[in-house]
């Protein structure tokens, strides 16, 4: 598998966090969904890889170029929506998109214009009078103008009401399908992740616990609700989150592939039951683990 | 771009509201159409740059400026170098506006050159004060140091009622005499020094900004 980001190593000190050796690697022409708490380490991991702050250790490569030497090159080539959305506000979204055409090797205007008309971003009005949910909509117009060949999107929905979130994701998700675009997603919304990732790589307190394809992660985890007598011990006691109520017992397995073959009996005769997890339920395994 | 682009408006009218009328006055009264007195009234109203860059910095703070450029593939010595191609052409548009007023009056060098001299000496500290201002917008922030190119601001643009009032009437030094100095070639060797101090300043400047950005 080719990798069109890696990082090695890397690392950020903070008085009250250390993002700590993350060792990630993206594969190209996939989302990426990173998932994990708020404080995480998902912004600065991100900003690590724009440059946006400075590294204490590690590497970043990107397209295998070294993110620091290769700064202008590397920024030319990534489409980034921050989790603010800084502009120059008193100016309109034509007058930045005219502003940041020069900076980039290759703009395309009329996939901008177009890109404002489909996201109803009046063009002349100023940006200042944007609602949050337009203002990332016009950073998101200005991250896809210039072809990028990753879309880095950190936090992009967080404050955006229902609707305009799923409206950002699915255009997202479009988009993505149809230009074959590398897109890294930070979210803590793992709804949204679930909805266009193919892999998923989970943050917590500043480490990376787990990386895999989406279609793996949710074929490996699974919710076991059983009877005490319908499960061996042995399994029970690999089980995680292990709960008792009055109708039986329920944990979670990260390995349901291993343990299928045990449970068919129980789940032919229905004291096993097999459930299948959402991103939360992994994100929130894997804090109470921690 | 706009703000310093109104600065470039105004100056043409602070020369015709202070400079014309005492053109006038002097045709009758001196012995070269251009009183050396002019340029010590044109020449603080370069002060007014600050000013302009005041507004300017105040506007990309407002706005996270910083910010967003911070995402585009630029770099912050553009960023700067852009900045400070901004004063220095206020200044010399200002500068060379004043001079050719000169010129167009004056029929002595003996005149003409001490007065486009004082004007330039004063773009060129103008310039020097604008790039260290800069330096420390870059270091600390403008909402920690903007206020600071403000009181230089105020300070620069008064200060000639000050030092003609408190240092140069109690000694009894004319503006003609004041003059004498921009004869000889000590306000070349000032505007030089000057202009290096701007060039190095804005290699420190996009230092720090690169600093800051990391």
């Amino acid at each position: 598998m080719e990798y069109i980001l890696e990082t090695n190593k890397l690392r950020k000190e903070y008085p009250e966090f250390v993002l700590d050796n993350i060792d990630w690697k993206v594969p190209k022409g996939y989302v990426m969904g990173l998932i994990g708490p708020n404080g995480a380490g998902k912004t600065t991991t991100i900003k690590l890889i724009m440059n946006l702050i400075a590294s204490d250790g590690g590497q970043v490569r990107v397209f295998g170029l070294d993110n620091i030497q290769n700064e202008i090159h590397i920024k030319n080539k990534i489409g980034y929506v921050g989790e603010e959305q800084y502009f120059y506000d008193h100016q309109s979204a034509r007058w930045t998109g005219e502003f940041v055409s020069h900076f980039y090797d290759q703009w395309d205007k009329e996939r901008y214009q177009s890109l404002l008309e489909q996201f109803d971003l009046p063009p002349k009005k100023r940006i200042k009078k944007f609602s949050k949910g337009m203002k990332v909509k016009l950073s998101l117009a200005i991250a896809l103008s210039h072809d990028p060949e990753i879309i880095m999107l950190d936090e992009p929905t967080s404050g955006l009401d229902p609707i305009i979130r799923r409206e950002v994701i699915d255009f997202l998700k479009d988009f993505t399908e149809e230009n074959n675009k590398t897109v890294v997603l930070s979210s803590h919304i793992t709804d949204d992740i679930s909805r266009i990732a193919d892999y998923i790589t989970y943050m917590i307190d500043g480490r990376i616990v787990m990386t895999d394809s989406k279609d793996a992660l949710l074929s490996n985890w699974k919710k076991i609700h059983f009877t005490p007598e319908s499960l061996d011990k042995s399994i029970i006691d690999k089980l995680e989150q292990v709960e008792t109520h009055m109708f039986g017992s329920s944990g979670l397995t990260r390995h349901f592939p291993a343990i299928q073959h045990a449970l068919e009996p129980g789940l032919a005769s229905g004291d096993i039951k097999v459930e299948s997890v959402g991103l939360d339920d992994i994100l929130i395994a894997l804090v109470k683990g921690e | 771009m706009k703000k310093f682009s109104l600065w470039y408006l105004l100056y043409p009218g602070f020369l015709v509201a202070f400079g014309i009328p005492m053109f006038n006055y002097d045709r009758l009264t001196g012995p070269d159409p251009l009183d050396l007195s002019f340029a010590t009234y044109l020449a603080p109203m370069i002060w007014l740059v600050l000013g302009a860059m005041w507004a300017h910095e105040q506007m990309e703070s407002k706005s996270n400026g910083y910010n967003f450029l911070r995402i585009l593939p630029i770099e912050p010595a553009l960023i700067v170098k852009a900045k400070f191609v901004l004063v220095l052409i206020a200044v010399a548009i200002y500068a060379g506006g004043c001079c050719a007023a000169f010129a167009l009056v004056s029929t002595s060098p003996d005149y003409l050159i001490p007065s486009c001299a004082y004007v330039i000496v004063h773009g060129s500290i103008c310039l020097a004060t604008a790039a260290l201002l800069y330096v420390g917008i870059f270091r600390y922030g403008f909402s920690r140091f903007g206020k600071y190119i403000l009181i230089a601001w105020v300070a620069l643009l008064i200060s000639p009622i000050p030092i003609r009032i408190f240092i140069l009437k109690p000694r009894g030094i004319s503006d003609a005499e004041i003059m004498q100095f921009f004869r000889g070639p000590y306000w070349i060797m000032g505007t030089a020094f000057c202009l290096a101090a701007y060039y190095f300043l804005m290699k420190l400047a996009a230092r720090k900004l690169k600093e800051k950005y990391t």
